[in-house]
């Protein structure tokens, strides 16, 4: 993942270095399409409205005020509205206020080198040990259900499944 | 810590050098393509196959409507008298048509047994459109006759319930997958035999193979089960397959699979009461439904498409989560009175007056650098703005602040998605 200083990359992107976009998406795209599947419940078109906002957000880049809030914050709420746009016009019952908040609980945080060594040990003991193989592969490598299912020759629904098992014990361990 | 939910613990913990490249590099892609300054709102498909059919029964616009008792305007001889036991027979009633001040008619309706609970709501028909107000009645009773089917259907669990809060099945390679559905618009009975159905339609439902009946198969007429002499040709019908596909590897890309049918079995062939044209999405997509405005209530804005003419996504950095209910989001549809800069009068539905003032002269910007990507189409006086904006809880101001403005778009009108764009 990249590791360049935020602010500068706006800058150089800013500035002309449309490249430098790249840190931006690698740094926060897995996320963004998980946020995505949990609002329109359908990975393909997560992946589209998370494409989508990151093309908003570059094109609006100027727009973007640091002293107000993260880029990440700023990307998730932009995601947010697209994956509120796809809701109504497919027509599907949606509670506005919910989804708003939902982009307030699942925007990025940053936390510190012990709890994220606590929380790698805590995936590297989840037994069996296939639990913490989806887990990494889902939410450190962005994979879909259906990759991951291929990996395991098995089903989606049994990953989602796995997943699912594989959070409980993960809430358990961290006191959750 | 516990404020923080498992999925960002997760994510924040994300070891260096775990990528999905190919995500990265399709977005990189796409910010070369000169496509990608083009809004997206109208110009997204969607390419998930099984989402295509989803997404067809959910163009077909959201009505409501009773019917005029036993008095339809529709020919419905032999069914007027029948008893429908499987689901209910809905009433559709059009309290008032009128020309509304867009200079369109306007229909108020009701409705009672359509899918789901009692509603009164609100149509127009499309400009360019080529109906009759008395055939909004009919397409609206076609409308609430396939809810009623639907949600028989699920409900008795020959379909599968949707349930949005679960990840949907995804493709794996060799796994086979069974799904049932019922046919999204009706199909003429051009014959039928013991084994099979052929059905004729236009272009929207006219089923490429014939349907294979079985001994199995069921027939439902008048709402009541029946027998396959029951069906003649000329009927209108929906029918209920269940499919099963077994998934390949894609020859072209070898990161996508591809599906293949192994077997399709006619469940249920169901007579319906209209003839087949009202429930497709040619009469269907000429009516579209006004409801209330988000957080502007008094006034009715169209569930329809639109163009981004402006945004302002730096509005979204400062919103909290206390922001949700201290400062809602408000939308509101209105026709441009007159512009003058970065100032655009425009009065609502409820002729309310509001005027926005924005960073800069959107619309003198559309018409000269994006209007050819647009059927050439010159925004002006007259033309129907979307504009959401936030604002405090106690507060309705009708020159909602510059800083809080979210988006403005271009409401447009479309009976098809192939049709040319032009301004509501």
């Amino acid at each position: 993942m990249c590791m360049k200083n935020e602010e500068k990359v706006i800058h150089a992107i800013l500035n002309g270095r449309q490249e430098e976009y790249r840190c931006l998406v690698e740094r926060y795209h897995k996320g963004l399409i998980i946020h995505c599947e949990n609002i329109v419940h359908d990975r393909h078109e997560a992946e589209d409205v998370a494409q989508e906002a990151f093309i908003k957000a570059y094109r609006h880049l100027g727009m973007f005020d640091n002293t107000k809030g993260s880029y990440s914050t700023w990307l998730y709420h932009i995601a947010t509205n697209l994956c509120l746009d796809y809701l109504r016009k497919t027509k599907r019952k949606v509670v506005i206020e919910d989804i708003e908040t939902m982009a307030d609980t699942s925007v990025p945080v940053d936390i510190n080198e012990d709890e994220k060594d606590a929380i790698r040990r805590a995936v590297d003991m989840l037994q069996p040990p296939k639990f913490g193989q989806v887990i990494r592969a889902y939410y450190w490598e962005g994979k879909s259900y259906e990759e991951i299912a291929d990996t395991f020759e098995t089903t989606a629904s049994t990953v989602g499944t796995w997943i699912r098992r594989a959070k409980l014990q993960l809430r358990k361990e961290l006191s959750l | 810590m516990k404020e923080i939910s498992l999925e960002q613990l997760l994510m924040a913990s994300t070891p260096k050098g775990s990528n999905n490249d190919w995500f990265v590099e399709k977005v990189m892609v796409s910010l070369k393509d000169s496509q990608s300054s083009i809004p997206s709102r109208i110009t997204r498909t969607i390419n998930h196959p099984r989402r295509k059919l989803l997404n067809m029964l959910c163009n077909v616009p959201k009505l409501a409507a009773i019917l005029l008792g036993l008095l339809g305007i529709f020919a419905v001889s032999g069914t007027a008298f029948a008893v429908y036991t499987l689901w209910p027979k809905p009433e559709v009633q059009t309290n008032s048509i009128h020309q509304n001040q867009f200079g369109r008619t306007q229909i108020i309706a009701s409705l009672h047994e359509c899918g789901g609970e009692p509603d009164t709501s609100t149509y127009e028909i499309k400009k360019g459109s080529t109906l009759s107000s008395n055939e909004v009645k009919t397409i609206l009773q076609a409308k609430c006759e396939m809810d009623d089917i639907s949600k028989w259907a699920t409900n008795s669990g020959i379909m599968p319930k949707e349930d949005w809060t679960k990840t949907p099945k995804l493709p794996v390679l060799g796994a086979q997958e069974v799904y049932t559905i019922l046919s999204p618009v009706a199909s003429k009975v051009s014959a039928i035999t013991n084994s099979q159905l052929s059905l004729t339609g236009d272009q929207y439902n006219s089923p490429k193979d014939s349907l294979t009946l079985s001994p199995d198969t069921k027939y439902i007429v008048n709402g009541d089960e029946a027998r396959q002499g029951d069906i003649h040709t000329g009927d209108a019908v929906l029918y209920i397959q269940r499919t099963t596909e077994k998934w390949m590897q894609n020859p072209n890309d070898e990161n996508r699979l591809v599906s293949q049918v192994v077997k399709k079995d006619t469940l249920y062939v169901i007579k319906v009461d209209l003839p087949f044209e009202y429930y497709g999405p040619t009469k269907q997509n000429m009516i579209i439904q006004r409801k209330p405005c988000i957080g502007n209530e008094q006034d009715s804005c169209l569930q329809g498409g639109s163009i981004d003419l402006y945004e302002n996504l730096a509005v979204l950095q400062s919103r909290t989560p206390a922001d949700v209910s201290a400062n809602p989001l408000r939308e509101i549809q209105a026709i441009i009175q007159s512009y003058s800069g970065t100032s655009v009068t425009a009065k609502s539905s409820s002729g309310r007056v509001f005027t926005f003032t924005l960073p800069s002269n959107i619309i003198a910007q559309f018409n000269t650098t994006r209007s050819s990507s647009y059927n050439d189409i010159q925004i002006g006086a007259g033309d129907m703005i979307d504009v959401r904006y936030f604002e405090p809880a106690s507060e309705h101001s009708l020159q909602p602040a510059q800083n809080n403005l979210e988006s403005v778009n271009l409401v447009i009108d479309f009976i098809y998605k192939s049709d040319p764009i032009k301004k509501y």
